[in-house]
């Protein structure tokens, strides 16, 4: 479970980075970006808490 | 600007020094700092650059010497005390200023928090605005803009100051869970919003950067013309209460090493550059579909780039940022009366921090405001300085109120008050502006700590015939 929701996590880090970066190659338009950024978002706050600790100082 | 989230209350050794045992290794500093200043703060502070008509040069040369010069100062000013003395601020400050003197800097720290909690609710509540459609408050505003903008501040500070007073631990996971993706919204959002101001490849930047983005002309109406000074200072001096001002003598007492406020370097680099220009770029693109709309105003700025992801980043990055921020606000007044209940204290602050949130003037106003946080809380840490390596070396003796069990050293409050008050002068009559100000308040305090420390422990040492200042 913890390392398929770590697979989540990074899926969703990737479809955060990269789909500003086709924008800007011309190779996505502004609102299929959006559309990403926003699945990207959901899938990272929906898997990241199942493994990233809270680490308190 | 920093977020506060790490600075959750440490129970552990409060009043004794860090052993050995529990001290730190360098992987614990790394990440700690970025996650801490990519802030719901910078969505706002970005934009007040580009305000203030700073130039491509200015900006980003300035950025690049003054966060390193925040780097410096954690590396060299606070890293040092912290990893001799291995003691928080509070019980270092007390030691030397003695109780009631801790309780008047934490009544300001409280203050500060409280007001920057407030800013962040405005941030928030920007975000409201793009579906409810209310009046938001423009650049030059300092009041209220209608019964719907009064309403959606709030409601939003209302949650948030629930939430912090019932779940602050919850929220502080969240912004761990969340500190990742706020860093990777920015880089989005400054990506996009270079490839709307028409940049289509990396070696054309300096050339867009300098003739279409920030390209030095007037401010607009009411700011205050940015040079590379104003840039430099401002970035140097905008976490001047942590470094300078020794607030973070509570983190780095852990560190074994005190190079690892090198890390420092993490959070400079990604919060107070990247993200800055980032957000400095999302309003250049709005100047230039609509050069009227000069309204600083995050909810719509980060929506018309990333759409809902970059809504939500503004709804998390204020929250994040006013959860901890509320919460310290809290425990400062709290630690006034230790008797009152926490929880009242933060609702009560919460509801102070709304009230002020429904004035956009902090928000619109916040590279000022935080200008003068380091002016009013930097004193003090010129104060740990002299103490710990000044006041031996010219046979005075450290920790003053401890060794003569005072509630108050005087000298450490007349050097505090005098400071705050050669600022305000040089300011408000001086012609000063608030940017540069905490350099010169900081030698006065250095000054006039010595100074008065000096006439005050020879004049006891001679009332009382004892040797409180060795020969």
């Amino acid at each position: 479970m913890k390392r398929l929701a770590q697979l989540l996590s990074a899926l969703a880090f990737l479809g955060t980075l990269l789909p500003p970066i086709l924008f800007f190659a011309g190779a996505l338009d502004l609102a299929v970006t959006q559309r990403w950024l926003l699945g990207a978002t959901i899938v990272w706050f929906a898997a990241t808490p199942f493994w990233m600790e809270h680490r308190i100082s | 600007m920093p977020d506060v989230g790490h600075r959750e209350p440490v129970n552990e050794y409060e009043r004794e020094p860090v052993p050995p045992h529990a001290q730190l290794g360098l992987k614990s500093y790394v990440g700690q700092f970025a996650g801490e200043h990519v802030a719901g703060t910078e969505i706002m502070i970005g934009p007040l650059f580009l305000a203030a008509g700073v130039s491509a040069f200015d900006f980003i040369f300035g950025l690049l010497v003054g966060n390193l010069l925040a780097v410096l100062s954690w590396t060299f000013f606070t890293a040092p005390i912290a990893t001799r003395a291995r003691l928080t601020m509070y019980y270092q400050l007390e030691k030397i200023c003695g109780r009631k003197l801790v309780s008047a800097y934490n009544l300001a720290n409280g203050v500060m928090f409280t007001v920057l909690a407030g800013a962040m609710m405005t941030v928030s509540a920007t975000a409201l605005g793009v579906f409810f459609k209310f009046s938001m408050p423009q650049l030059t505003d300092t009041l209220p803009t209608g019964i719907g903008w009064v309403v959606a501040v709030l409601v939003t500070g209302g949650l948030f100051s629930v939430v912090a007073a019932y779940g602050y631990r919850f929220v502080a996971r969240f912004a761990n869970i969340a500190a990742p993706w706020l860093v990777l919204m920015f880089l989005a959002f400054g990506i996009i919003g270079l490839r709307e101001m028409g940049l289509t490849r990396p070696g054309d930047f300096w050339h867009v950067a300098s003739t279409v983005i920030w390209t030095g002309g007037e401010p607009l109406a009411g700011r205050v013309k940015f040079t590379l000074w104003h840039v430099m200072f401002f970035a140097w001096f905008c976490n001047m209460a942590w470094h300078i001002g020794m607030a973070d003598l509570s983190i780095l007492r852990f560190a074994k090493k005190p190079w690892y406020a090198l890390t420092s370097a993490g959070g400079m680099y990604l919060g107070h550059f990247m993200a800055w220009i980032a957000a400095s770029t999302l309003y250049a693109v709005q100047l230039k579909q609509d050069p009227t709309n000069t309204a600083v105003l995050p909810g719509p700025l980060a929506y018309r780039a990333c759409g809902l992801a970059g809504l939500l980043c503004v709804v998390i990055a204020g929250w994040t940022t006013a959860n901890p921020t509320l919460y310290r606000a809290g425990l400062a007044f709290q630690s006034l009366h230790p008797a009152w209940s926490r929880f009242k204290v933060t609702l009560l602050v919460g509801l102070a921090a709304s009230v002020s949130a429904v004035f956009p003037i902090v928000t619109m106003r916040l590279l000022d405001f935080v200008a003068l946080w380091g002016m009013i809380l930097m004193p003090m840490g010129a104060v740990i300085f002299v103490d710990f390596w000044i006041l031996p070396r010219l046979g005075l003796r450290s920790n003053f109120a401890e060794l003569t069990r005072r509630s108050i050293n005087w000298a450490a409050g007349a050097a505090w008050l005098v400071s705050m008050a050669v600022g305000t002068w040089l300011v408000l009559r001086g012609g000063v502006q608030i940017y540069f100000v905490s350099l010169p308040c900081w030698f006065v305090t250095v000054l006039l700590y010595i100074g008065l420390s000096a006439l005050m422990q020879r004049r006891l040492s001679t009332l009382a015939g004892a040797s409180l200042v060795p020969s």
